[in-house]
C-alpha cells in the first residue's frame, strides 16, 4: 500500500491464509501467525505497524471478516470511510477529504464497494503463488481463468502497475481519455465480430 | 504528526472496561466462525461468494460508529491498541499472507 506519511497511521492486521496450500496451510496456532507476519514485513519491507490477529480472527470477524478490507478511522475513534476490496486511490481521496475537514467525521460516502479487479490481478500472483500448487487448483476451480489472469496480469506488471496499482486518483482527463479508448476498442471489436455475418448474409 | 494533542483518554477508564469493543462485537455477532471454520483449508466457490454477499449487504463496522477498539500483538513485539492511537487518523487493512 501506499505511503502516506506521517499525516496518517498505516497499521496492517495479518488474518487467516487467503489461498491456503502445503506451503502456507490454514493455521493451527498464534505463533505461525506471527511468524507470517514477520516474514511479509521482513520481505515486502513494510515500515508500518503489523499486528496479529488471534486464531479464531475475533477482530476480523468483528470487523466484517472481508478478504482484504481497509478502514480509516478519525481522530475520534469513528470508522470515517470503509473501502471493502482496499483500493489505494479511493483510500488517498478519503484522506485527504479526512485531513481537509481536520481528521473528523465520514468523507467520500463512507463505503466503497468496488470491488476494483484490476490491482487484484495485477498484485495477487505472489501471494497467490506461496500456497502453489493448491491455492492454484482451489482457486482456479472456484473461478475459472482466474488463476491465469493473475499470472498473465503479473507478468505484465510493468505494463498494468501505473494504472492499476497508481497511489493517487487519475486524473479527469486521462479517466475520459481512457474511457474514450474502451469505447472506441468496443465499438470496432463489435463492427469486426458483426463483420462475417454480414458478409454471409449478403 | 499535526494532530496530536497528547491527550491519552485516561487509561483508567480502560482498565475498567472487562472486554475490548471488537471482543463483544464478535461475541454478538449472528453467525461467529470457530477457528476450524474461520481458517479454512481450501479455498472454495463459497467463499467467493461469501465475499459478494458480504459485499452487497455491506458487511462491518459502518462509517460514522466508533471503530471497535482492539489490542494485538504486533511485529517486534509489544502490543498496539487502537483507542491509544487514534491520532493522527488510522489506516487499518485487513490481510492474508497467502
Amino acid at each position: 500500500m501506499a505511503h502516506f506519511g506521517e499525516r496518517v497511521q498505516m497499521v496492517d492486521v495479518l488474518v487467516r491464509q487467503g489461498h491456503p496450500g502445503p506451503a502456507v496451510p490454514a493455521y493451527e496456532d498464534e505463533a505461525q501467525k506471527l511468524a507470517d507476519a514477520q516474514r511479509y514485513k521482513e520481505d515486502d519491507g513494510i515500515p508500518w505497524t503489523v499486528l496479529v490477529d488471534d486464531l479464531q480472527g475475533t477482530v476480523h470477524q468483528a470487523y466484517g471478516a472481508l478478504a482484504d478490507p481497509t478502514y480509516l478511522i478519525d481522530v475520534d475513534g469513528r470508522v470515517a470511510f470503509y473501502g471493502m476490496w482496499t483500493h489505494v486511490p479511493t483510500l488517498f481521496e478519503a484522506v485527504e477529504a479526512l485531513l481537509a475537514r481536520g481528521g473528523r467525521g465520514v468523507v467520500r460516502g463512507g463505503v466503497d464497494r468496488r470491488a476494483h479487479l484490476a490491482a487484484a490481478v495485477t498484485n495477487g500472483w505472489p501471494a497467490l503463488r506461496r500456497g502453489l500448487p493448491q491455492s492454484a487448483v482451489d482457486l482456479e476451480t472456484s473461478v475459472p481463468l482466474s488463476v491465469a489472469a493473475a499470472w498473465l496480469g503479473y507478468q505484465l506488471r510493468p505494463l498494468l502497475a501505473p494504472l492499476t496499482l497508481r497511489e493517487r486518483p487519475l486524473p479527469p482527463a486521462a479517466k475520459a481519455a481512457l474511457g474514450a479508448a474502451a469505447a472506441v476498442g468496443t465499438l470496432l471489436a463489435a463492427r469486426r465480430a458483426l463483420r462475417p455475418a454480414a458478409a454471409a448474409r449478403a | 504528526m499535526a494532530y496530536r494533542t497528547g491527550e491519552r483518554n485516561g487509561d483508567e477508564r480502560d482498565a475498567v472496561q472487562a472486554r475490548p469493543q471488537a471482543a463483544e462485537r464478535f461475541a454478538a455477532l449472528d453467525r461467529p466462525m470457530d477457528a476450524a471454520a474461520y481458517n479454512y483449508e481450501h479455498f472454495r466457490l463459497t467463499h467467493v461468494g461469501g465475499e459478494a454477499r458480504k459485499t452487497v449487504r455491506r458487511t462491518g463496522v459502518a462509517p460514522g460508529e466508533p471503530a471497535p477498539d482492539f489490542e494485538l500483538p504486533r511485529v517486534g513485539g509489544g502490543t498496539w491498541r487502537l483507542a491509544h492511537e487514534v491520532n493522527p487518523p488510522v489506516l487499518l487493512r485487513f490481510g492474508s499472507y497467502s
